[in-house]
């Protein structure tokens, strides 16, 4: 199922960035609605689905700090508060009290047999739930909370998405690179670099959330412990590599043939950064040398994430996939424009500069 | 193939500048960085093999940077593109940057090991090994992109931004087995890692190789 929604959202995307009528071609009303849909969807999801912890995620959180911690728990309220104090069950079956504490809470917020999200601290000593305020009443979708991520998580509908479409920009690059050694047409030397282009932008979103979820996580804003950072370092380094070699070069078709060859050798260490490397070196990221698993996303392990996830997730990769592609439209045309019209320009300086004393007097131009 | 290699050995012994600057490039670098170095009283391995690959590094990228861009700036490139196909060229030319790369690599390692008496060598074969292999890796790297450097403006500057990229998977490999040789490790311990360097360098001459008739067709 999780591999269906992921790859359901991939391949949709990738379907979309080509369909109606290749990767140049204007997008219609109809796609550009589906592709503006999917981000406002994916914002107001990734942000506002709640997150609703089991009682076991949320004492496991406690333990490891010293002061108990405001955290979302769900459970179904099995006895209706009386003196202030409520018994709920979670999803695991565990029942807990909870003593309503906070002082915007009224106890008849709560009734016997809803599904309710509180937030609430753990006491230790009492072995009970200290309960600040009612989150939601019957939330129709929940978000598991993850022991080390909590709300963070939601940076995975944001982070993961830009990487992989980072490194799917790298391939649509190599593609149209391939491409234009084969039929010499400057229009996908012209897609290619502006792939390239976008690719770097979205490897730089990439480094930028990743960054500041690292600060919160793992306490730093960068580290040199773990090989995807490493990575993400190199392969900005060879975008801008790629772009250097670019811009030292004047002839448009001179330009075109030799970056097309830079681009395809640069596959090399590019597949070498991305896929070999981060795994066979250890690391602070999931999917490690010596994790158990492939990382939440792409791991067979059902638990790692839970539906809600993995659907928003799957749309997540979708609706960045078409932005990417929308962008690449929009950047391509722009300068395939720009092209048409340089040329135009040459082709009427040109004809002003033929004599026109053969043709008579009269030269009537449009 | 042989005839192309044999040309560029006697044009380069011929004139003695290129060899005679590329050793003089060695021997500052490895000075420059021995020096400062000079008050640890005994270098981390870490340190060391970093030090080593930086020196082979850049003595390589302006030694073997050379190749094709000689070639354009003598004016024989066109010579050389009436009277030789592509393969010949490419082969040849990675032939005597291997050699090359073989004895800038292991005047380098000479001259540090003799300059930096504050760092200890645990196993020299399994360095003797991994710089040949590094040596092999660099000459299939630098070929390819003196190849494409040639056509471009300002050569030298972009010379060493280009060529990184390609080193770089050689790099992170080749840091880790020379610190792994410095610490002393069997060379049986080392084989993952040589193989994928190894895997790494052919794969890169396999594609040099497809590609390389787009670069010297006009």
């Amino acid at each position: 199922m999780k591999a269906l929604l992921i790859f359901g959202g991939f391949a949709l995307g990738m379907f979309l960035g080509f369909y109606p009528g290749g990767v140049t071609k204007p997008r219609p009303v109809w796609w550009r609605t589906v592709a503006m849909v999917a981000l406002v969807v994916l914002v107001f999801v990734g942000f506002g689905v709640p997150t609703g912890g089991t009682f076991g995620s949320a004492k496991m959180i406690t333990m490891t700090k010293d002061t108990p911690p405001l955290l979302p728990v769900m459970g179904k309220v099995v006895q209706a508060p009386t003196n202030g104090l409520a018994v709920l069950q979670d999803s695991d079956g565990d029942l807990d009290t909870f003593r309503l504490a906070g002082t915007g809470m009224n106890p008849s917020d709560i009734q016997r047999g809803d599904q309710v999200i509180l937030d609430a601290r753990f006491i230790r000593a009492e072995k009970l739930f200290e309960a600040e305020r009612v989150a939601s009443v019957n939330p129709i979708v929940t978000a598991p909370l993850i022991p080390g991520l909590e709300e963070r998580a939601r940076n995975l509908y944001f982070h993961v998405p830009s990487a992989w479409v980072a490194q799917i920009a790298w391939f649509v690059a190599f593609g149209f690179a391939i491409a234009y050694l084969r039929k010499r047409k400057i229009e996908h030397d012209i897609i290619a670099s502006s792939a390239a282009a976008l690719g770097g932008i979205f490897c730089l979103l990439a480094t930028i959330t990743g960054s500041v979820w690292a600060r919160f996580n793992w306490g730093t804003f960068w580290t040199w412990d773990d090989p995807r950072l490493i990575s993400i370092t190199i392969v900005l380094i060879v975008f801008g590599a790629y772009f250097a070699l670019r811009s030292a070069i004047e002839n448009q078709d001179q330009r075109a043939r030799i970056s097309a060859v830079y681009m395809i050798i640069l596959v090399l260490p590019v597949t070498f950064f991305m896929f070999v490397y981060p795994r066979i070196a250890g690391g602070l990221h999931p999917g490690s040398k010596g994790d158990v698993n492939s990382g939440p996303v792409l791991s067979g392990q059902a638990d790692s994430m839970n539906i809600v996830m993995q659907v928003i997730y799957g749309l997540a990769i979708f609706a960045f996939i078409t932005l990417y592609f929308w962008m690449l439209n929009v950047a391509a045309r722009t300068r395939l424009l720009g092209m048409r019209r340089e040329r135009r320009a040459a082709e009427m300086d040109n004809r002003e500069k033929q004599p026109t004393s053969a043709m008579g007097p009269t030269v009537v131009r449009l | 193939m042989a005839a192309v290699a044999a040309k560029d050995i006697r044009s380069e012994l011929r004139t003695r500048f290129a060899l005679n600057s590329l050793a003089m490039v060695a021997v500052v670098t490895v000075v420059v960085l021995v020096y400062a170095a000079r008050e640890e009283v005994k270098v981390p391995v870490g340190i060391a093999s970093g030090m080593l690959w930086v020196s082979m590094f850049f003595t390589a990228v302006t030694g073997l940077g050379r190749t094709f861009v000689s070639e354009e700036e003598r004016g024989t490139v066109l010579l050389l593109r009436l009277t030789t196909s592509a393969i010949p060229v490419y082969f040849g030319k990675l032939l005597v940057n291997m050699l090359f790369a073989v004895g800038v690599n292991a005047v380098v390692g000479v001259l540090y090991l003799f300059f930096s008496t504050n760092v200890q060598l645990g196993s020299p074969f399994a360095l003797l090994v991994v710089l040949l292999l590094c040596s092999f890796g660099f000459a299939a790297s630098l070929t390819i992109a003196s190849a494409i450097i040639a056509r471009s403006s300002s050569k030298s500057a972009l010379f060493p931004v280009l060529c990184f990229p390609i080193l770089l998977p050689l790099m992170v490999l080749g840091i880790d087995l020379l610190g792994r040789s410095f610490a002393g490790a069997a060379l049986g311990v080392m084989l993952e890692p040589l193989l994928l360097l190894l895997l790494y360098s052919v794969l890169v001459i396999v594609v040099s190789y497809i590609l390389f008739d787009f670069l010297w067709k006009e």
